[in-house]
């Protein structure tokens, strides 16, 4: 058995041992007292035959020198008398033997309870009450050191996991938090769930609620064997995960753990399977995974709102491009390509998912301005006047003020704001250069205007990919980006890219 | 793998912050939070995790700026750190 694994008291009195035979005071009286004997037993004798046993017997023997085995047991006997008194009366006692020896047994106490008693033996004289409270209080500080040592062990044993616990699901919530795509977030709670249960499986299963069932939406599977986890609808009462979700409470087995998601409803459950060293899953699991699935589930409904809130946005920019495709009467056949080409062109110049997101957006509505330029100008055959010029360039500074109505486009405003500006600075509305122009809007102006040349309009004719891709490239350094249109070029010309124009344009 | 992870733990920081990991194995904690568990620098801290991570004794799940450290889940490693350990 393990120290910490003793009963309290036999802990507590070993640690006295350790105390006291270290303690500055108990030193000193030791040396005051002129080094008697000390004797410290956990339980009294009960009987001769075990007192021999102890150390007080030998300490006996050595004042007694030459003597009788009757004689040293009668006297031994009358000590174990005081021995009990002394236990009795929960006080000091004195004693004395072989003529001209003294002792001294005092119980040591904690909580009313005795654990064990101190004997003193081979003192010359008998001890003064003056030094028998001296000795009561020095002990009395040792058991009171020993007791607050124990305790902040136990406090230490129980606290700090339970701190490090929180701690763990304090940076799981921040790891959890810092993402708000459906995608990303479910199997980060998977591999976040395994990592601090220690299991090998997770899945986790969202609850459709028009179904009545639950889908499967993130599996990792970290077992070495070949026989991978599949990826099953589970009806909601059956199975653990079924049932967990159905009576809205844990639901533990040998090898499988199963935690509702709850935040107010049920959202889904995470389910962990098989830990790491083969043992099963404990209450402290269950207690880390109730908190973990509450974070999930609040998460998980984050992001879901999100999803829904982009949903939102992306049909009201679907919406307005379309009333914009009625007003130019232009045939735009090639959306899905156009968005396809600034996502590659974006990965490329290393934006992230949310900037090429917006320049997406900024792509089905950069010409949102020209509703303000009147129809005979716009569907004019033929070369502009300058007049005719000069409304036409205002288009970019109107479209930026419309959109920049509607917050959720707010990000876009600069990008529909520039994308007329020319690398050499003769474009417009400003008459930026270079890199003053938003690298969106660099991209913009080329994918606008080679959207531009291949679809046709009602007063013009569409080129083909190949000499619309030509004139962009005669137009790099002067109108276009030269880097931009190096990578232009080289994402046009990529399969999925090639087949998406082909099929949307019929093959130009 | 197991000299290079002798070397790093000469430093008592680096051998403070995998006891910490190789006793409470289901821990999962920020740079901060360890150096609060090991009363270690921040700084010094964060330099030991990456050393860890980089002989692969440590993972990190980084995302949005935030990092978050934990130990490893192969056996091989961690009986190579429990006799390491030990032998300190």
């Amino acid at each position: 058995m393990r120290p910490e694994e003793l009963p309290y008291n036999e802990r507590l009195f070993e640690r006295f041992e350790e105390n006291w035979d270290r303690w500055p005071e108990a030193s000193s009286l030791r040396k005051y007292l002129k080094n008697p004997e000390w004797v410290m037993i956990h339980k009294l004798p009960g009987s001769y035959a075990e007192f021999k046993k102890t150390k007080a017997l030998k300490c006996a023997k050595k004042a007694f020198g030459v003597v009788s085995a009757e004689k040293l047991r009668k006297e031994m006997t009358a000590v174990m008398k005081i021995l009990t008194k002394c236990k009795m009366n929960r006080a000091p006692e004195k004693f004395s033997y072989a003529q001209s020896m003294y002792g001294l047994c005092y119980p040591l106490e904690s909580d009313n309870y005795i654990f064990g008693f101190i004997i003193l033996c081979g003192m010359k004289k008998s001890m003064s009450s003056d030094l028998v409270r001296m000795f009561v209080a020095v002990i009395s500080s040792v058991i009171r050191e020993s007791r607050k040592e124990l305790e902040l062990e136990d406090l230490n044993k129980t606290i700090r996991p339970r701190a490090i616990a929180l701690s763990t699901v304090h940076t799981v919530h921040r790891l959890m938090t810092s993402t708000l795509d459906l995608n990303e977030l479910l199997p980060r709670i998977a591999r976040l769930s395994l990592q601090i249960i220690r299991a090998n499986r997770c899945s986790i299963k969202l609850v459709d609620k028009k179904r009545k069932i639950l889908l499967p939406k993130a599996t990792i599977d970290l077992r070495k064997s070949k026989e991978k986890t599949k990826m099953k609808k589970v009806q909601i009462g059956k199975y653990a995960p079924g049932r967990a979700v159905k009576r809205e409470t844990p639901i533990c087995g040998d090898n499988y753990l199963a935690s509702p998601m709850i935040d107010k409803e049920v959202v889904g459950v995470i389910t962990l399977y098989d830990k790491l060293d083969g043992s099963s899953f404990t209450p402290f699991d269950q207690e880390i995974m109730k908190t973990l699935s509450e974070q999930a589930a609040i998460a998980i409904k984050n992001a879901q709102l999100f999803r829904e809130q982009e949903d939102l946005t992306l049909s009201s920019i679907k919406c307005i491009a379309q009333l914009l495709q009625h007003r130019s009467h232009a045939t735009h056949k090639a959306e899905a390509s156009f968005l396809k080409l600034i996502s590659v062109i974006g990965r490329k110049v290393d934006m992230n998912e949310s900037e090429i997101k917006v320049l997406q957006y900024a792509a089905m509505l950069h010409d949102a301005g020209q509703i303000s330029i009147p129809e005979r100008v716009l569907e004019k055959k033929g070369e502009l006047t300058g007049s005719e010029f000069d409304i036409v360039k205002t288009h970019p500074l109107k479209g930026a003020a419309i959109l920049s109505k509607f917050k959720p486009l707010k990000p876009i405003v600069p990008i529909i704001l520039y994308h007329h500006e020319n690398f050499d600075g003769t474009g417009y509305p400003r008459g930026l250069k270079g890199n003053d122009i938003p690298v969106a809007a660099r991209i913009l102006a080329v994918v606008g205007a080679f959207e531009a040349m291949i679809i046709e309009k009602p007063y013009r004719k569409a080129l083909l990919i190949k000499s619309a891709i030509n004139e962009i490239r005669r137009k790099a350094g002067s109108q276009f980006d030269p880097d931009i249109v190096g990578i232009f070029c080289e994402a046009v010309d990529r399969k999925d890219v090639c087949k998406l124009l082909n099929k949307e344009l019929g093959g130009r | 793998m197991k000299e290079k992870l002798k070397r790093i733990l000469e430093n008592k920081i680096a051998l403070d912050v995998l006891k910490f990991f190789h006793q409470n194995q289901s821990s999962l904690d920020s740079v901060g939070g360890v150096s609060a568990w090991v009363h270690g620098d921040r700084k010094e801290v964060r330099l030991v995790l990456e050393k860890l991570v980089k002989v692969k004794v440590l993972e990190r799940d980084s995302t949005g700026g935030m990092e978050g450290y934990c130990y490893t889940r192969d056996e091989k490693t961690m009986k190579i750190v429990d006799a390491l350990i030990s032998d300190v």
